[in-house]
This record gives C-alpha cells, structure tokens and sequence, in this order.
C-alpha cells in the first residue's frame, strides 16, 4: 500500500469505525450515566489522576468554589487529610492555611473542570502499607463509605455501589494492620453481590481502612466504629496509616460522598431519584410539561431531576421555608444536597415536572406553583438520614433547611 | 433587536442521511435550538475525537449549554458546528491544562483504557501514538465519515493541513499496527 495514500484498507477502516464508535458510545454512555461529576456549576471536580505524589495545595486557579474533597494523589500516597467541608478557598494563602490546620496531609483536589490545582510535593509522607489501595480521584465516581452522622453519631453503614454495565471486576484489598477479621466477612459479602446492592451492616469497630477498585472506578471505605465516637483502635494502627485514616475518619467521606455526583446515585439508597442533569437537558423536559417552568430554569448549568419524588400539585405558589431551621428534611439528602440559587426540577408522579430553588435565605421556591407536597419512597423511609426518620409531608409554609454541604 | 433572516449552514459530514441546513426565521425564533439540537452529534464526534470521550463529551455538553445560552450570538454563524467546536475547546481547556502536563487526553483517558481499549487493542494502541491532530483527523474521516473539507472547516485550516494530518496519520498508524492487522 502507498504510505502516501489517504485512504485505508476495508478491514483497517471497519476497525476504526468499531473503535470510532466504542469513543462515541462511551462519551455518551459516560454522560448517561455519570452524569453528575459536576452536581452544580458550582462544584468542581478537578481530574487528578495516578502519579502525582500527594503535596500541598498551594494555588488554585480558576476561582474554585464549592467542594473542596482532598484525596489520594498516588498509589503511594492515599487519601491523608480534608478540608473542612464548609472551606471556600479564594486564594493561595487560604489553601496553605487550610492545610496547615491540617498538616501533614497531602491533597489533591475533587471539583470539576475550570480549576487547577497547584500541588507542591511534599514528602512528609512514607510509602503506603502494602495492601492499602489507592483512592484515585480520576477514578472515584464512586466513594463508599459512611453518609450522614458518619461522625458524630452510632450508626450502621449503608454502603451502596453498582456494577458499571457489568464490565467492572470489584477487586479490593484492605490491610492488615487493622482489624482483618471484623473486616473479611463484611468485604466478602460485598464481592459476592458485586452486582451492585446496598449492604447495610453494622460494624462491630472500626473494621479497616481500604478501597475498593474496579475496572472503571474506585472507592474508598472506612469501617467505623459502632459505639459512635472517635475511633479508638486506630490509634493501635501504625502511626502513617494511623494519620491517614483519622484524617479520613474526621474529614469525613460524606465530602466524597458529595465530591462527585455519581455518589448520589452510588452511595445512597434511591439516589437515583436524584440525577444531576444539565440545564438543557432540564428545559426540554419540562417543555413537554409546561412551559412556564421550562422558562423558568436557567439557560445553563446543573440541576438535578428527581424522579421518584412524589410531588403533588396544589394551587399555593411557593413552598417555601417561612422561618427557618425546623424540618429534619435537611438531612434527607435531597434538600439538603441543594446549593443556594441552585434547583431542583423533580417529576411529579402525578404529572408534570416542578422546580425548586434554594434561594440565599435558604427557602425553597417553586416558581412553578407545583411543589408542595413531598414523599420519601422506600416505605415511607428516608434512607438517607442517619438515623432513617419516617418520610414526611412538606405543606405550604413548612420549614425547609437548606444546607449547603460543600 | 429585530431578528432577521439569517441562513445558518452547517457543513454536511459525509456519512450524514439528512440536509444539515439550518434556517432560522423571525416566525419561527425556535429554530436556534433546533440547529443546536442538529449540531450536537457532529459537534460530539468532532470533541470526542479531539479530546478523547470524557474531556471530549463533557466539552461537548458544555459547548451546547453555552450555545442554548448565548442564542443571540449565533444568529450570523456560518458554520455552527465549528464556531462550537471552539466553544468546546475552550470548555475543554481547564482539563487539558493540567492532563496536557503528562499526556494526551486520549492515552491518559481512563475509559479509553478500561473500555474501548479492549475492543481494539493494537487499534488503540497506535491511536495513541498519534498527535491529537493526526489521531483526529484519522477518526473523524475513517471513523466517522467527515469529508476532509468538512474536518478543515471545523477547525478552520487548510485542506491541505488536514490531508497532511490524515496522511501522516495513516502512516503512523501503519507503522504502530501489526504488518497482519493492516
């Protein structure tokens, strides 16, 4: 064949247009269903992948707001320290503060596209017990581990993870320095419903520190203690991997649970009902419903549509929170997962889509007179509460909080 | 400001079974986002093909959102796939800024490594090999069917860049491959 020629041979053409086609399903496929590696414009995920060794965060360029998730940089160096979820950076200055209040850590960064992160090595940090696996945030679509209450309260994990088109091989290791035995069965029930599904299963102290992997993505997990409180065996834990996992252990995953959006639909029992999709995806939803509301979300951005919130239709404007603080929906996992000015468009199952927006005040407004009634499926049973609190009706004129969590 | 009549062409890749010309009417102030719905495809393969699948889809989702946000600005657009195609580039910059730092956006793409790869491996092997130009050229116009015109408008350049790019794409591709796999 001519090395000059622009054409290819039948069979060479075929196998690009496989490939060709692989890419574009894939790009698509990824956005199907990973939708929500930005759950709000706001939240920005910065791609960081294997290879760099864990080190300060010295810059960040781009204005990054929003969610700040530390993490794992290398397979050498896993996730060592977080932010505190409430830390907006501005500037350098505010990063370096931050990691100093915890130092010895060593970051990178989880927010979207739009930011970088200038990490300085730093090498305060030995080489990782064998057996640790790495929280790779490249690929940390999924983060498994505690929700709510991680922290602060007894509570039994609700872990949930899916197989990604039945391609991934769930792989995981944990270490040996912690408690292999609490640890073994636990993680042997999780590969053996490596077809996704929710275990729920109540540790009997901190079982271990690791990760899973798969194919396509990586976790992280933390067992717990389940008297609640801090953690006391791991002080029993060599002193690096001790560092690690407290800084885990306090930072908390919920920020990774958070970090990317497709822990919504991982993490969280129902999260399915809240799928990030983009703005446009939202209007033309909502512009075979109605076409007031298809004016009324934003010409760009993230939102997220909640399919399984039953929604009824009154003929009160608003929903909104007249007075502040009351209602425990805050930690419900839906409201409270919206930013300020952010919205939520939900199907009703009663027809139709109504939309939502968390203003500054913290109220949520339904421009579309849709929204006032709300129910949790699953019985009646908010999963994503810590502990689960019976489903609840909102009226017209409720307490809605509105917490922001990044 | 009066909308007026404004043709909004777009070019027509090769493989596409329907005319691709946008005209948008002041009777019908809609058909923007019809044109945009019609881009969005080509404006997928063009991103993706350029960027790999993740930085490439999310660019192209980006470029689409802009577009349904900024309609006013592209009423005189000739070419709507191209004058998105920039607007991808630019959505897709932040992530290249710092992936541009190690490598291509296509070898360093997780999902091309874990889920295209094993459909074609020695393919996407030698895929990799090329610079992103070439390895673009080659996917949009054996891959997905663009005329070398079509890819030279996209990007703005010359024919002759493209069928430089092509060309030498395909000689590398050949020198990557197998001699059997050719």
């Amino acid at each position: 064949m001519n090395t000059l020629d622009k054409t290819v041979s039948p069979q060479l053409a075929l196998r690009l247009q496989r490939v060709g086609r692989a890419i574009l399903d894939e790009a698509t496929a990824d956005r199907r269903t990973r939708p929500a590696m930005t759950p709000t414009a706001r939240t920005r995920r910065l791609r960081l992948g294997p290879g760099i060794v864990g080190g300060i965060v010295v810059a960040l360029v781009g204005g990054a707001v929003g969610t700040l998730t530390f993490g794992a940089a290398s397979p050498r160096d896993p996730i060592v320290g977080l932010v505190p979820a409430s830390f907006q950076p501005s500037s350098a200055n505010e990063i370096q503060s931050a990691n100093f209040a915890i130092r010895g850590s060593a970051f990178t960064l989880v927010s979207s596209r739009g930011v970088d992160v200038l990490v300085q090595e730093q090498q305060s940090h030995g080489p990782v017990p064998p057996g640790i696996e790495t929280v790779t945030l490249d690929h940390v679509p999924v983060v498994l581990g505690g929700v709510s209450g991680l922290g602060d309260k007894p509570a039994p994990f609700i872990w949930t993870w899916q197989r990604e088109r039945g391609r991934s091989t769930i792989t995981f290791s944990i270490t040996t320095n912690l408690a292999r035995r609490d640890a073994q069965p636990l993680a042997e029930r999780i590969v053996q419903s490596s077809r996704g599904g929710t275990i729920q299963a109540t540790a009997s102290g901190l079982e271990v520190v690791g990760s899973w992997r798969s194919d396509e993505w990586r976790f992280f997990w933390i067992g717990r203690q389940d008297s609640g409180g801090f953690p006391s065996q791991l002080f029993d834990a060599p002193p690096k991997l001790r560092t690690r996992a407290l800084n885990v252990y306090q930072g908390g995953l919920r920020q990774f649970a958070y970090a990317d959006g497709f822990a919504y639909q991982r993490i969280f029992p129902g999260a399915e009902t809240v799928r990030p999709i983009r703005a446009s995806e939202a209007r033309s939803l909502a512009a075979g419903y109605d076409r007031e509301l298809a004016k009324a979300i934003p010409p760009a951005g993230w939102m997220k549509l909640s399919t399984d919130i039953e929604l009824g239709r009154v003929n009160e404007q608003t929903l909104c929170a007249r007075q502040r603080g009351a209602v425990a929906c805050d930690r419900s996992g839906l409201f409270s997962r919206l930013l300020n000015g952010e919205w939520l468009i939900v199907r009703c199952k009663k027809g139709g889509l109504a939309a939502i927006k968390a203003d500054a005040s913290g109220e949520l407004d339904s421009p579309s007179g849709n929204v006032v009634r709300v129910a949790f499926k699953d019985n009646d049973t908010c999963w994503l509460v810590d502990p689960p609190i019976p489903a609840r009706t909102f009226d017209v004129g409720d307490n809605v909080v509105v917490r922001p969590l990044f | 400001m009066p909308l007026e009549r404004v043709d909004l062409s777009v070019s027509i890749p090769a493989t596409s079974d329907q005319p691709f010309v946008i005209r948008r009417t002041p009777s019908v102030p809609a058909s923007i986002e019809a044109a945009i719905a019609r881009c969005q495809p080509f404006l997928l393969e063009a991103l993706v093909a350029r960027y790999g699948p993740e930085i490439g889809g999310e660019a192209a989702d980006e470029a689409v959102a802009w577009a349904l946000g900024h309609t006013d600005r592209l009423g005189d657009v000739r070419n709507l796939v191209a004058y998105l195609y920039r607007v991808g580039q630019s959505k897709a910059r932040p992530s290249l800024r710092w992936r541009a730092r190690r490598a291509d956006p296509l070898a360093d793409d997780a999902m091309v490594a874990n889920v295209v790869r094993p459909i074609d491996p020695s393919l996407i092997d030698a895929l990799r090999k090329l610079t992103p130009d070439q390895r673009a050229a080659v996917l949009l116009v054996h891959a997905y069917g663009w005329t070398i015109a079509d890819v030279a408008d996209l990007r703005g350049v010359a024919v002759t860049a493209v069928t430089n790019h092509l060309r030498r794409g395909l000689i590398a591709l050949r020198k990557h491959l197998p001699e059997d796999d050719q």
